[in-house]
């Protein structure tokens, strides 16, 4: 932080000094281009807007009152410099509703119905983009196989009723076996909850771990010089030449690296699928589950959370008991993930330390409810 | 002019210096679900009398939070040291190596008769107690209650809610084939350990009822030829029949929040209602007046409602109304039968079985009716009962067939963790107690 605020404020120190001295802010009278104009009275002004207002209804509204001020003569018109009234133009002839144009005869070309499949146009491949340099062949994910379905397939029902061949023997009246041995029979009941908290985390997707760039704009083709302009003689076009600068000039494009700039939405994502890693919401409380929470935390250069600086600076959804569980699972993934790379701290762009120093991070566990 | 100019200058210095320090924003919305990973090194055992008993704690504490589905006991082998003793210091980069989250010690005493069960819990990533020390001291013949009690302060420790493994369930013990089947009333430990029968098989029971402090149960018996509501002390196993108005059947009662009001459904004249019953003063209220089978009913944990079920619709379906009766309005709207509402002790949810196409689930809903989830499905689920702290549902569960057997089942409110709760016995009609003080 303090680089840069010592930068601006070396800039903006000088910029002070500048304006305060004015060096070569010396102005220069302008050429100023004079046009003739004509003076109306105000009689003369309401007429000439009569004359094109169009007749609109006149509706009666009660009169305010008129201050006293003696009646003074309206100097007379001056009739050489008087407004032309323009003339009212003649109604425009409407034609009858009740007849309507004819309609355009139209040929209407018959359908060709033929059973062959259309050749379809062939069609480039899109260009395939550059493999990146960073990334090596990522592996398409696969598929992780479900928990809640049976590994074996489970035995049809069976019907409702049945009539056995064997008849079956009447009951005795002799005290009845313990059945404490007797085994459970599950197979028509298969569970439909799975036994087991099984996350997508556990079993890696196969998935780039980081996105790819975007391509870079291609370079906009170079400004044909005109044909036939003559830049002295041809009357000067302000938006012509806004845009053929632009055209000229592209605006310069953020480059990577430099100190102070805005954190890239992938250094964003990053740090965020970082701590997401350890972020563990499998023993929260129900109560802790619908509870949002933002804490506030410093880092160091290094990437690692100052532990001292971890703190709740507000909660939603939740009472504070559920705000308290969901801070200290906040607080652990934040203190946990840290240590993933080793030790090293979390993954961030070190010549933008600024941007990642402090920072408010809102737990949002919505999309992580089952119900 | 020159002054408002130096103003505006600074303001923009200000503003720079205040961009500059402008705090990273984001929020976060993926994580992992995912059992949390404790470690729980053996308790130490301060004398040789106390070893058998403190390994013992420590596997029912174990037992106990990893039963949850919520956490995973990360095995002794993967240990780089022990703490030497109960009050050494904890050398936390070794359990953050092993990925322990969460670390608890303790140490056992027995001596004089009495046992005594201290323990620590920590956030191993903040290096930090989880809460401050605490010890429990009893008989060395209570020593699993202790075990659950460690638990329930370790799992509220972590999780933030209320624990429930120092618990009773009182249920239906069955024996005997299915169409012979002996009955009698059992409580056990809500893991099924110390099962203890309160009522011979005389007769048939159904649908035991703890009272809100667990000392006493209400059920329904035959022994008299037709369905009567019994009270029974939990302590003594004495019992009394609850006088009711004359009808032909009385059953499915419940007790009210204060234990002294027992609501339950009376059959005069091949009509079912709702009646209440004050224990106190032997008054007796009418609480529904249909021509419809209104049964099943229990209190809201305010003690302000009552769900119940009735087929007044023409087919059964969930109904709330006031404690005191009244005007009912209908919750569930779902396909199938819906019976047996039980109300959370949050009170937020309602528990329910549904049958449907079929199969039997148990399923929750709030209390309105919204967002109906099914947490089961078999040939046949019943008998919903709440754990005392909302999280974690308790039902009975029939196979099919001539030889089909009855036994409890648990299933964690997110539908997870559904596992077989050990009886000796067949077993049904589960009634979860509250935490024992």
């Amino acid at each position: 932080m303090s680089a840069g605020l010592y930068i601006s404020g070396a800039g903006h120190a000088a910029l002070i000094l500048w304006l305060l001295a004015g060096w070569g802010l010396e102005s220069e009278p302008l050429d100023m281009q004079v046009t003739e104009v004509s003076m109306i009275s105000g009689d003369a002004f309401e007429a000439m807007l009569r004359a094109g207002a169009p007749d609109a209804p006149v509706e009666e509204v009660a009169a305010p009152p008129q201050p006293d001020i003696a009646p003074e003569e309206p100097p007379a018109p001056d009739e050489e410099n008087a407004p032309q009234v323009p003339e009212t133009p003649a109604p425009v002839d409407v034609p009858d509703p009740e007849t309507p144009p004819a309609p355009p005869e139209m040929d209407t070309p018959e359908a060709e119905v033929t059973d062959t499949v259309p050749e379809l146009p062939q069609v480039l491949p899109a260009p395939a983009p550059p493999p990146s340099t960073e990334l090596g062949e990522s592996q398409r994910p696969v598929p992780r196989p479900s928990e809640r379905i049976a590994p074996e397939p489970v035995a049809p029902p069976e019907p409702d009723a049945q009539v056995d061949d064997q008849v079956a023997e009447a009951t005795s009246d002799a005290p009845a076996e313990e059945t404490s041995e007797t085994e459970v029979d599950q197979s028509t009941a298969p569970e439909e909850a799975a036994p087991e908290i099984v996350t997508e985390a556990e079993t890696p997707a196969g998935a780039p771990e980081v996105s790819l760039r975007p391509q870079a704009r291609p370079s906009r083709p170079a400004p044909q010089p005109a044909e036939t302009a003559d830049a002295e003689s041809a009357p000067a076009d302000p938006v012509a030449e806004a845009l053929a600068e632009t055209v000229a000039d592209p605006a310069p494009q953020p480059t990577a690296g430099i100190v102070g700039g805005e954190l890239s939405d992938a250094a964003k994502t990053g740090f965020l699928r970082q701590i997401g890693r350890c972020w563990n919401v499998g023993s929260a409380s129900t109560g802790a589950m619908r509870t949002k929470v933002t804490v506030a935390f410093s880092m160091t250069q290094e990437g690692r959370v100052d532990g001292g600086s971890v703190r709740m600076i507000g909660f939603e959804g939740g009472s504070q008991s559920d705000a308290d569980t969901a801070y200290g699972i906040a607080r652990r993934a934040l203190l946990r993930c840290q240590n993933e790379t080793d030790g090293a701290g979390y993954d961030l762009p070190s010549d933008k330390y600024e941007q990642w120093r402090n920072v408010e991070l809102t737990f949002n566990p919505e999309n992580m409810r089952s119900w | 002019m020159m002054i408002r100019f130096l103003t505006f200058l600074m303001a923009l210095l200000l503003a720079t210096a205040a961009s500059a320090q402008e705090p990273l924003r984001l929020e976060l919305t993926d994580g992992v679900i995912e059992p949390l990973p404790f470690a729980l090194p053996g308790f130490h055992a301060e004398d040789a009398g106390a070893e058998e008993l403190a390994t013992d704690i420590s596997r029912v504490v174990a037992q106990d939070l990893t039963g949850t589905g919520l956490f995973r006991q990360i095995p002794r082998s993967a240990f780089i040291s022990t703490p030497d003793s109960f009050t050494g210091s904890i050398a936390f980069a070794d359990w953050r190596a092993i990925n322990a989250q969460a670390l608890v010690i303790g140490e056992v005493a027995a001596s004089g008769g009495r046992l005594t069960v201290k323990f620590r819990v920590y956030d191993v990533f903040s290096g930090a107690e989880m809460g401050e020390g605490l010890q429990f001291s009893g008989t060395p013949q209570g020593w699993r209650r202790m075990a659950h009690k460690v638990a329930d302060a370790v799992y509220s420790r972590i999780t933030g809610e209320e624990g429930y493994f120092d618990s009773r369930v009182v249920y239906v013990a069955e024996t005997g084939p299915k169409d012979n089947r002996a009955k009698r009333l059992a409580v056990m430990d809500y893991d099924g350990a110390n099962v203890q029968y309160l009522t011979d098989s005389s007769a048939i029971v159904l649908a035991p009822r703890f009272s809100p402090n667990g000392d006493r149960v209400l059920y329904t018996s035959y022994e008299s030829g037709f369905p009567r509501i019994y009270v029974l002390e939990v302590s003594t196993v004495g019992r009394q029949q609850l006088t009711t108005q004359p009808g032909d059947m009385a059953f499915s009662p419940r007790f009210g929040r204060d234990g002294q009001q027992v609501i339950y459904s009376l059959s005069q004249g091949g009509n079912t209602d709702i009646w209440r019953t004050d224990l106190r003063t032997g008054q007796h209220t009418r609480l529904t007046n249909a021509p419809s089978i209104e049964t099943a009913p229990s209190f809201s944990p305010d003690g302000t409602r009552i769900v119940f079920e009735s087929d007044r619709s023409g087919q059964q379906q969930l109904y709330v109304m006031s404690a005191n009766g009244g005007e009912a309005r209908r919750i569930s709207f779902g396909e199938g039968r819906y019976g047996a509402p039980v109300w959370s002790p949050r009170g937020d949810l309602i528990a329910f079985t549904k049958q449907n196409a079929g199969r039997f689930h148990i399923g929750v809903m709030r209390t309105d009716g919204s967002e109906e989830r099914l947490l089961t499905a078999s040939f046949l689920d019943e008998g919903p009962t709440w754990a005392p702290n909302g999280r974690v549902i308790m039902f009975s569960r029939e196979t099919r067939g001539a030889g089909g057997t009855s036994s409890l089942f648990s299933v964690d409110i997110t539908g997870r963790n559904l596992k077989q709760v050990p009886t000796p016995t067949g077993a049904s009609d589960p009634s979860w107690g509250p935490l024992q003080r």
